[in-house]
C-alpha cells in the first residue's frame, strides 16, 4: 500500500520580522482529511504559519509544501484547491455582497452554486448590502462563504468565528461538520474560541513563540490529562492522596478535584479504591488542555 | 488636569503636527525674510502672515473633529464648552502675533495714534476672521484632513491671486468695517459652536484622522469607504455583468482571467470617479494651453491621479486562484494598460487643442493677453514617464502612503523648476534621452514588481 503524501509539509521553516522571530524552525506534516485546531497565544506565530502555508509569506529559511507544491510557486490549479479566511477580513468594501460573491466565483470553475445559495439562506446573508457597511460578524460570514464556495480540499481558517454571534457560530460549526463528512477535506482552524473548536477537530497543534510545542491527535491530548473527582465513601479523605502526576488539586474534607497527567483510567480507579474513594474521571475541555500544555512549556 | 489642557496636549504630542509646524515655520521665515530684505515694499506684504492663520484654523478644527467624531465624544463631561475656549485660546494669541507687523505700517503712526490703534485692532480682527474661515472649513468639509495636503499650495496661490493685497487694503482703509464684520462673525461662530445638535451630528461621524496617512490599511479603508458611498448611488450593473462573464469565460490557466479580474475593481473605481478625472484633465489641459512652459508639470497630474485610483493586484489579501506569476503579469498588464489609456486621454486632449487654438479668441486679464496655444504632441509621453515612477514609489512605500507624496515631491519640483526656470536649459531633453529615461523607468518598475511578486512577502504588516 502506498503512503499518502501530506497535504502540508513544513521543513525547518523560519521567518522573522525585524527582531521578532515569528516562526522558528517549524517542522510539520499534515495528512489529508485532518481537522486541525491551531492554538497559541497572541503573537505565537499562528497567522504567520497560515500565511506561509498559502504562500503569502515566504520563509527566510526552510521549505513549505502545500497541496504537493512549493508554497512560493502555488499556481491557479493549486490555489483552486485552497480556501483561506484571513484574520483581517480585508474584502472589496465598495462591492455589494452579491457582486463580491460573483466576482470571486468567476475565478473558480468548480464553484458550488447550490452550496452558495444554501449558505446565503442559512446565514441570512444580505446580497444587496454593501460589504463596507457590514458589521464585523456579517463580513466574516461573507469571508467564509467565498472561502468555502468552491469546496476546497484544504480550508484554512484564521480566526473565522471571532465576530460571529452564538447562533451563527453554531451554524458555522454545523457547516464545518458537513464539510468534514465529505472525505478528503483538510481544515485548519486557528481560533481563540476553544469551546467551538473542540467540537470539530481531531488534531491539535499548539504554538508558542514561533515553535510548535504540541502536534498530535486530540484524543492523545485528552488521554494525556484527566480531571478526577474523588469522593470519600466513608469518612474524610486521607491527608495525602496517592496519585502521581498531579498538576492541580482542590479539595475539602469529603471531596477533591484533581488534574492528573498521564494516568490510565484503570490505574486511577485502582488507586481511588485503595483509599476507599469513588473516582469520577472526566475529560478536560480543550481550553484547560491548552492552558496545561502552554503552562508546561 | 483640565479638559482644556488635555485637548491642548495633542498640539505638541503628535509628530504629524510637529511636521506641520516645521513647514509653517519654514514658510513664515521666508515671508518674514522677504519683508525684511526686500526694500521695494509691495502691497499686501503686511498681510502676508494672514495666509498662515487659515491653515492653523483648519488644523485646529480637524484635530478637534478627531475627538468630536468619536462615538464617546457626546459623553465627555464638559467637552462642549471647552471647544469654544480651545478655539479662542489658540486663535487669539496667534491673531495678536500676526497683526504685529502692522505696527510698522509706513506712515500710519503719523496720521493719529487713535487711527494707528484702530488699524492694529483691524489687523487683529482680520486675522481672527481668516482663522475662523479655516475653522469653518475644517468643521464642515466632509474629509477636511485630506485638505491638509493642499494647504502648502496656499503659500503660492494666495500671493498669486493678490488676496493678501485686498485684505491689507481693507485693514488699513476700512478698519471699522473689518471690526464690525468680526463682531458679527465671532458672535455667529460662538452661537454655532454652542448648539448641542452640532455636537450630536459630529458624534460617531466617519472621520479620517491625521495619523491615518501613515497607515496603509487606514488609507485603504477610507478610500473604500468613500468609494462605497459614491458607488451606492452610481452602481452600474453592466460593468459587473461584463466582467463576471469575461473573468468566468477564461480557464484558470489563462492569464486574461487575472488581468480582467484585476481590471474589474479599477473600472468600477473609474466609473465612480470619472467626473473628477475628466474635470482635472480638462483643467490641466486648459492650464497647459495658456501656459505652455508648465505643460509637462500640469499634464503629469493626470496619470498621477489615474495611478492613485488604481490598486495593483500584487499584494491583494483576497486569495483568489491566482499565484505569484499571475499577480506579476496582471500587475504589469494593468500598468501598461493604464499607460496606454493615459496616453490616449492626453493624446485626444492634445489633438483637440489644435483646432481650438485657431477658434478660441485671446483673453485679456489685468492687461495681460492670454492666448490659447496648442499643446506639443510630445506631451503624450509624459504619462509614460510618470506612471512607472508613481507605481515604483507606491510599491516601495506600500505601507506608508504619506511617503508617496513626499517621494514624488522632488520629482515634481524638478519638473516644475526645469519647465519654469533657467534650470530647464541645463536639462534639455532630446527625444533620444526622453525615450531612454522612459525605458529605464519602465524597466525599473517592472523589475521591482517582478521581484516583489516572485521573491517577497505578498502581505506586510
Amino acid at each position: 500500500m502506498s503512503e499518502i503524501s501530506p497535504i502540508i509539509e513544513l521543513n525547518e521553516v523560519s521567518k522573522a520580522f525585524g527582531r521578532t522571530q515569528a516562526l522558528d524552525g517549524v517542522e510539520l506534516a499534515v495528512q489529508p482529511g485532518r481537522i486541525i485546531g491551531l492554538l497559541g497565544a497572541n503573537g505565537a506565530g499562528k497567522s504567520t504559519l497560515l500565511r506561509a502555508i498559502v504562500g503569502l509569506y515566504l520563509p527566510d529559511s526552510g521549505r513549505v509544501t502545500t497541496v504537493g507544491c512549493n508554497a512560493r510557486d502555488l499556481g491557479p490549479q493549486e490555489l483552486a484547491r485552497i480556501g483561506y479566511v484571513h484574520q483581517e477580513g480585508e474584502l472589496l468594501n465598495w462591492m455589494t455582497v452579491g457582486q463580491l460573491i460573483r466576482y470571486v466565483a468567476a475565478y473558480y470553475p468548480n464553484w458550488n452554486e447550490d452550496l452558495e445559495r444554501r449558505y446565503v439562506a442559512d446565514f441570512d446573508v444580505n446580497r444587496s448590502a454593501r460589504v463596507g457597511s457590514l458589521s464585523p460578524g456579517e463580513r466574516q460570514k461573507v469571508a467564509i462563504l467565498i472561502a468555502i464556495g468552491f469546496e476546497p480540499d484544504l480550508l484554512i481558517l484564521d480566526e473565522p468565528a471571532s465576530a460571529l454571534d452564538p447562533i451563527a457560530r453554531a451554524r458555522f460549526l454545523d457547516l464545518l461538520l458537513e464539510l468534514i463528512q465529505t472525505e478528503g477535506h483538510t481544515i485548519i482552524i486557528s481560533s481563540h474560541i476553544l469551546s467551538d473548536v473542540e467540537k470539530v477537530i481531531d488534531h491539535v497543534i499548539i504554538m508558542d513563540r514561533g515553535r510548535i510545542v504540541r502536534d498530535g491527535s486530540f484524543d492523545d491530548l485528552r488521554e494525556d490529562y484527566a480531571r478526577v473527582r474523588l469522593t470519600a465513601l466513608h469518612g474524610p479523605l486521607p491527608a495525602t492522596l496517592p496519585f502521581a502526576g498531579v498538576l492541580d488539586c482542590r479539595r475539602n474534607e469529603a471531596e477533591a478535584v484533581l488534574t492528573l497527567r498521564r494516568q490510565s483510567p484503570q490505574a486511577i480507579e485502582d488507586q481511588a479504591r485503595a483509599i476507599d474513594c469513588k473516582a469520577d474521571i472526566q475529560p478536560l475541555p480543550l481550553e484547560d488542555l491548552y492552558r496545561l500544555v502552554a503552562g508546561e512549556k | 488636569m483640565s479638559v482644556l489642557t488635555v485637548n491642548l496636549r495633542q498640539f505638541y504630542q503628535r509628530w504629524v503636527v510637529l511636521l506641520i509646524y516645521g513647514g509653517v515655520i519654514l514658510v513664515t521665515s521666508f515671508i518674514v525674510a522677504e519683508g525684511l530684505f526686500d526694500s521695494r515694499r509691495q502691497e499686501g506684504a503686511f498681510a502676508g502672515l494672514l495666509i498662515l492663520i487659515f491653515p492653523l484654523g483648519v488644523l485646529v478644527a480637524i484635530m478637534q473633529m478627531e475627538v468630536l467624531s468619536k462615538p464617546l465624544s457626546c459623553c465627555l463631561p464638559g467637552h462642549h464648552g471647552v471647544l469654544r475656549r480651545l478655539v479662542l485660546v489658540i486663535g487669539l494669541p496667534v491673531a495678536v502675533l500676526f497683526s504685529l507687523p502692522f505696527m510698522g505700517y509706513p506712515g500710519l503712526f503719523h496720521t493719529s495714534p487713535a487711527w494707528w490703534a484702530l488699524v492694529l485692532c483691524s489687523a487683529f480682527c482680520a486675522n481672527l476672521l481668516v482663522y475662523m474661515a479655516g475653522l469653518v472649513l475644517g468643521f464642515t468639509m466632509r474629509n477636511a484632513t485630506a485638505f491638509v495636503a493642499f494647504l502648502p499650495s496656499l503659500a503660492v496661490l494666495a500671493p498669486m491671486s493678490g488676496v493678501h493685497a485686498v485684505i491689507e487694503r481693507l485693514i488699513v482703509r476700512h478698519p471699522v468695517a473689518v471690526l464690525s464684520l468680526t463682531a458679527v462673525t465671532v458672535g455667529a461662530g460662538w452661537w454655532w459652536l454652542s448648539r448641542p445638535a452640532w455636537f450630536h451630528r459630529r458624534c460617531g461621524q466617519y472621520w479620517t484622522e491625521l495619523f491615518s496617512f501613515w497607515d496603509r490599511r487606514q488609507i485603504e479603508r477610507h478610500r473604500q469607504f468613500y468609494a462605497a458611498r459614491r458607488f451606492a448611488k452610481l452602481a452600474n450593473p453592466a460593468i459587473d455583468h461584463f466582467f463576471e462573464r469575461a473573468v468566468g469565460r477564461h480557464r484558470p490557466s489563462d492569464l486574461r482571467k487575472y488581468v480582467l479580474g484585476a481590471l474589474y475593481p479599477v473600472c468600477i473605481m473609474m466609473a465612480v470617479q470619472w467626473k473628477g478625472v475628466v474635470f482635472i484633465t480638462l483643467l490641466a489641459v486648459i492650464w497647459a494651453c495658456y501656459s505652455p512652459s508648465v505643460a509637462p508639470f500640469v499634464i503629469a497630474v493626470v496619470p498621477l491621479m489615474i495611478a492613485g485610483v488604481v490598486e495593483l493586484p500584487l499584494r491583494s489579501v483576497l486569495l483568489v486562484a491566482g499565484g505569484r506569476r499571475e499577480r506579476f503579469l496582471a500587475s504589469a498588464a494593468m500598468i501598461v494598460g493604464l499607460g496606454v489609456a493615459a496616453m490616449l486621454v492626453i493624446g485626444a486632449a492634445v489633438a483637440l487643442t489644435r483646432p481650438l487654438a485657431s477658434l478660441v479668441p485671446d483673453i485679456q486679464v489685468k492687461g495681460v493677453t492670454l492666448r490659447l496655444q496648442p499643446i506639443r504632441f510630445t506631451m503624450v509621453l509624459v504619462p509614460l514617464a510618470v506612471l512607472p515612477l508613481m507605481n515604483l514609489v507606491r510599491i516601495l512605500f506600500y505601507r506608508h502612503p504619506v511617503l508617496w507624496g513626499l517621494a514624488m515631491m522632488p520629482v515634481f519640483l524638478f519638473v516644475f523648476m526645469s519647465s519654469t526656470t533657467p534650470l530647464g536649459r541645463l536639462v534639455t531633453l532630446t527625444p533620444a534621452t526622453a525615450v531612454a529615461v522612459i525605458v529605464v523607468l519602465w524597466g525599473l518598475c517592472l523589475a521591482t514588481i517582478h521581484r516583489i511578486a516572485m521573491r517577497s512577502d505578498l502581505v506586510r504588516e
